[in-house]
Formats: structure tokens, sequence, C-alpha cells
């Protein structure tokens, strides 16, 4: 059974935690802790697929403090990510939102979650991510004009 | 524009998650019978605020080494409990090869997640400012005020065990759970340094911690809130 829910839900994690993070290597190593921290309660976990999401958002915030105290060192080098300068642009910019900003905007916008569901997986008041989604917004709007 | 934004919002997430390919990697199973150079997952808590709602979250270096568990319960432990059923060790932190004249800290180790014959899997918490090579500071007693505290919890049970390493200014935790009374952690020392464990039971929504020297709360230069939502 664990098996089986890692081999269909290991790329939409690692799809996830890299939007988190925007580092492959931290990607793999969230996805990575976040089935290993669950094995040991498998058989208690109700609802795995959401039980994994919430570890993947919960140790993307520890490794985006580590990014960000490495990009703090080392600038990050322009990156070619989708071949499409106009998209590409865009993840430049969604990648450069504070990180609770950003983490509402892609568990908003990729994976389609309601602001209410945002606000019960960060542990945050409705209202705060509603405000975090439109200065997000503010801000994406400003430099993309 | 609104939607205008929202659609190239939506084609850039997922279009940059698309580039996201899996090489085939095998479920991470902690046991030494399938690879033969697995890592002693030994997280520590480096200095400075960390904040961990599950396990693992907390971590700032994984130590590596061929370690495997030989005994429970182990010899020695500071602290022995129990919580929501499952038993926990608190214990003199291992030291590292790499890091000679380092302090060890103090090690957790939850029966659920450590069986005989399996690598380790524990949590550490050691006070002062890492070291550029990646180690304690050989010169706890005397951290910079940046440090405040170095903090984490590990989930046991259905509860969590949350533990810190506290700069020497601190000479009180103050905890609360959920809306209840607030109450002082017992500290304890160990190396020369002061540490505190402390229990969270099943069914605790938020955790919160003050760290108070004299009286007052300490705010730390990092700005992090010490409100912990348990999941």
């Amino acid at each position: 059974m664990l098996e089986e829910t890692y081999r269909e839900l290991r790329l939409p994690l690692l799809r996830l935690a890299f939007l988190l993070t925007g580092s492959r290597e931290t990607a793999e190593d969230v996805v990575q802790s976040a089935f290993l921290s669950a094995q040991p309660r498998w058989h208690r976990i109700d609802d795995p697929p959401a039980y994994l999401r919430r570890s993947v958002v919960n140790l993307a915030k520890d490794g985006q403090r580590r990014e960000y105290r490495r990009r703090r060192l080392l600038p990050p080098e322009p990156e070619s990510v989708t071949a499409n300068p106009e998209l590409d642009e865009t993840w430049a910019l969604v990648r450069q939102l504070p990180p609770k900003q950003r983490a509402v905007v892609v568990l908003h916008y990729y994976e389609d979650l309601p602001l209410v569901d945002i606000a019960r997986l960060l542990h945050r008041p409705a209202s705060t991510v509603r405000s975090d989604l439109r200065r997000a917004l503010d801000r994406l709007r400003k430099a993309l004009r | 524009m609104t939607t205008s934004l929202d659609d190239k919002l939506r084609r850039t997430l997922t279009a940059v998650a698309d580039t996201v390919q899996a090489a085939e990697h095998a479920l991470p199973a902690p046991s030494p019978a399938r690879t033969g150079s697995r890592k002693r997952r030994r997280l520590l808590i480096g200095a400075g605020v960390t904040i961990a709602a599950i396990p693992l979250a907390a971590a700032a270096i994984i130590r590596s080494g061929s370690e495997y568990v030989d005994q429970i319960p182990p010899e020695n432990p500071i602290i022995s409990g129990s919580l929501d059923g499952e038993r926990y060790w608190v214990v003199d932190g291992r030291d590292d090869p790499r890091c000679p004249g380092s302090p060890s800290g103090i090690e957790l180790i939850a029966e659920a997640h450590n069986v005989v014959g399996q690598e380790w899997s524990t949590v550490g918490a050691v006070f002062g400012e890492q070291t550029a090579d990646g180690c304690p500071s050989r010169q706890p007693a005397d951290p910079p005020e940046s440090t405040y505290f170095a903090d984490g919890g590990l989930q046991i049970g259905d509860g969590m065990l949350w533990m810190g390493a506290l700069h020497p200014d601190i000479d009180q935790v103050r905890v609360v759970l959920d809306d209840g009374e607030a109450f002082n952690a017992a500290i304890f020392e160990h190396e020369g340094g002061e540490y505190y464990v402390l229990e969270v039971p099943p069914g605790t929504e938020t955790l919160t911690i003050d760290y108070l020297t004299d009286g007052d709360v300490v705010e730390p230069p990092t700005g992090d809130r010490h409100v912990v939502p348990i999941e």
C-alpha cells in the first residue's frame, strides 16, 4: 500500500515541492523526507495524499530557509526552465515572492485549492491567506506591466 | 487583467512543474539489508529559530555515518518517558568524528522510529552557531545573541516531543498549550549548556513558547514567532 502510494504520488509531490522551493535537489529531499516520516505511522494515516501534501508543504518551508541562506551567499543565475520566455519571466517573478505568498499562489493556481483549504493547510487564518494572495497578485501585476 | 494573470499563473506553474520528471527511486526504507551505504539520519537543530510541526522538518544538518540501532532502550538516558503510549528517551548526543572538541548536545530517540538492526532515526539539539565546517560551536558558553535558542519537535504517537537548547542568558521557558494556562518547562544542564524537553499531548492544536531573561520575553532578531501549529 505504501509502495503503491509512493509510485503514484512521488512525481506530483516532487512537482509541488519544486514549485514551493525552486530547487530540484531540495524538492527530492523534501519528498523523500515526507515519505520517510510517514512510514512509522502509515497504518494510522486516514488520508495519505492529504497527509503527504501537508508534509511536503511543511518540509518545503524548512527547505526554503536553507535555499534562502544559499541564495544570499550566491545570487541565482537566470534560468530558462520552460523554453518559453513569457512563462520563464513569470516563473522568475513567482520565485521572488516571499515564501508565504508563494506557497499560497502555488497551492491556489497549481493545486487548485480553495483559499479556505490553503488556510487550513498552512495553519493560518483565512483572512491572512486572502491578503497574502492579494499582495502577491499586486506584486506580480506591477512587475509584469 | 485578473483573468489574464490567473491564466498566466496557471500556465506558468503547470509548465514549470512539467519540467520535473521522476527518475526511478526506491521507496526510502531505512534497512541495512537493502543498501550498504545508508546514512544515519541524525538531525541536528542548528542555532537560531527552527520550527517544526512534523518530524524531520527541523533538520539543519543531517549527519552521516553507518550506525545502526544496537540496543533499545538505550543505556544511561538523561530522560525516559512515554507519550501517547510510545516510549522515548533523551540521551547524550553521539560524538561526530568530524567534529572533535564540539559538544554533542542531546539526542531524542523515539522507540517507534528506531528498530534494532535498522539505522538510527533521531533528532538532536545542541546550542551554538555552527562553525564553517558544519560542526556545533566549540564555544557554547559564549554564543552570539543572535542565537537565542535552537528548538524543534518530533511527533510521537499523536503527540509531540518538543525540545530546545538555550542561550545562557535564557532563564525561563514559558509554555502555553492551546488556550490553557502558562507554565514553565523544566530546564536541565548538559555539557555546560541548558536544555529543555516538553511533552505536547495528543489533541493539542497550538504550542506557544516564550523564552525569557529576567522575566522579559526575548525577541530573536529573526522575528520568527514561536506559535507552533500542531498537526
